[in-house]
């Protein structure tokens, strides 16, 4: 439910994907050097020995390609792009599941409000294992996800009943409808050693 | 029915893999390599004697080496890689989940829940042990494998009416095959 531009995921992977693609072509093209890869080899072997034989800084009384020091550069600002960008997924998540603007003033409502509404209306029952609430930026608008993990045998319409039921009493408290979405999530692996019936 | 173009978005990037993992987990090793090259190359131009050894390190380890087989070696994972990275980029990437929405709610119900929900009645139903009963919920179809107990008949309409309903209990509407073994077990 966050906001994780999917569109830059699959740039990074697709554009990744290709450059090790020519990279392990050219690595291959190397090896088996096929007689009609001898012109274009030429000129690439031709093409890097003049570029580091190219201009040079001198540090410390030795002379360094300038392709060197520029490759390094490209490579140190390509290590920060990628920093920044793993650092900038998962966002999205809110605080607030209501921001209410008046003449006299703001009132914020806390996600923990519909946390104890809904959540709280779910997790008394028997056929309810775990449910909990997160709230996101969806299109610029507050929306909450309630997720919900069924205890085995129970009845999906019944505990989409209930839930509808606690988010008809939360519209009702709030005054206006937030945009909600419901997950019935899979128990994962330990689900399977929890027991059908709830004990008190 | 305002909130309907949310549930759009909404469900569409539930119903598939965000691929943030992926392509944060290339993006980090990526990095890492970089930083790593970086620091190697502006230490190698500040301190002569470390640029010396590694020459001399480079050398002789180039020098091991069979230059054709590694260079194939590296060209062929290089490939591999770059064959998973294009995959993971151009795949719709499914998650195994059900969605719809109503007027009020989006719902997201993961396949597991479903196969769960429609075994568990099923099971309920034909008074079967739960572990007599397997169903897998696929995209379109719900498949019920049921072994019954020896001697004791299992009407195959029934079933596929109470696994029909148990999915049609969240609002999903998939026709259930089924498939009762032929022969049963003690139970």
């Amino acid at each position: 439910m966050n906001s994780t531009n999917r569109v830059l995921n699959r740039a990074v992977l697709l554009i990744g994907g290709i450059v090790f693609a020519m990279t392990g072509a050219a690595a291959l093209l190397w090896a088996v050097r096929p007689a009609w890869a001898h012109p274009v080899l030429s000129v690439v072997e031709q093409y890097v020995d003049t570029a580091l034989r190219g201009s040079a800084v001198r540090v410390r009384d030795t002379d360094i390609p300038a392709v060197l020091i520029a490759a390094l550069a490209a490579a140190l600002i390509l290590a920060v792009a990628l920093s920044v960008f793993v650092f900038a997924r998962g966002r999205g998540s809110v605080h607030e599941v209501a921001r209410m603007n008046d003449v006299d003033g703001r009132t914020d409502v806390d996600r923990n409000v519909v946390d104890t509404v809904l959540s709280g209306a779910l997790i008394p029952r028997p056929d309810v294992l775990s449910a909990r609430t997160g709230v996101y930026l969806v299109k610029g608008t507050r929306t909450v996800r309630l997720a919900v993990t069924v205890r085995q045998g129970a009845s999906l319409g019944d505990v989409l009943t209930a839930a509808e039921r606690a988010i008809r009493n939360w519209d009702s408290l709030l005054g206006s409808e937030t945009p909600i979405l419901i997950h019935l999530t899979d128990r994962g692996w330990l689900g399977r050693y929890r027991s059908a019936t709830r004990v008190r | 029915m305002e909130h309907q173009p949310i549930y759009r978005r909404l469900l569409r990037r539930e119903t598939h893999s965000p691929r943030s993992v992926a392509a944060a987990t290339f993006a980090a090793l990526l990095a890492s390599v970089l930083f790593v090259v970086v620091a190697l190359g502006v230490w190698a131009a500040a301190d002569e004697v470390f640029r010396d050894r590694a020459e001399s390190w480079i050398t002789d380890t180039i020098a091991g080496m069979d230059a054709t087989a590694s260079l194939l070696t590296a060209g062929v994972l290089a490939l591999i890689v770059a064959l998973v990275l294009i995959l993971a980029a151009l795949l719709p990437g499914r998650r195994l989940r059900h969605a719809r929405a109503t007027d009020r709610i989006a719902l997201v119900v993961d396949d597991g829940v479903l196969a769960d929900a429609a075994a568990d009645a099923v099971a309920r139903e034909c008074a079967l042990d739960r572990s007599q009963v397997s169903t897998i919920m696929a995209r379109r179809a719900l498949t019920v494998r049921v072994t019954p107990t020896s001697g004791i008949h299992v009407d195959r309409e029934r079933v596929t009416t109470v696994a029909a309903a148990a999915v049609a209990g969240a609002g999903f509407d998939t026709g259930a095959s089924v498939d009762v073994a032929r022969q049963g077990v003690i139970a």
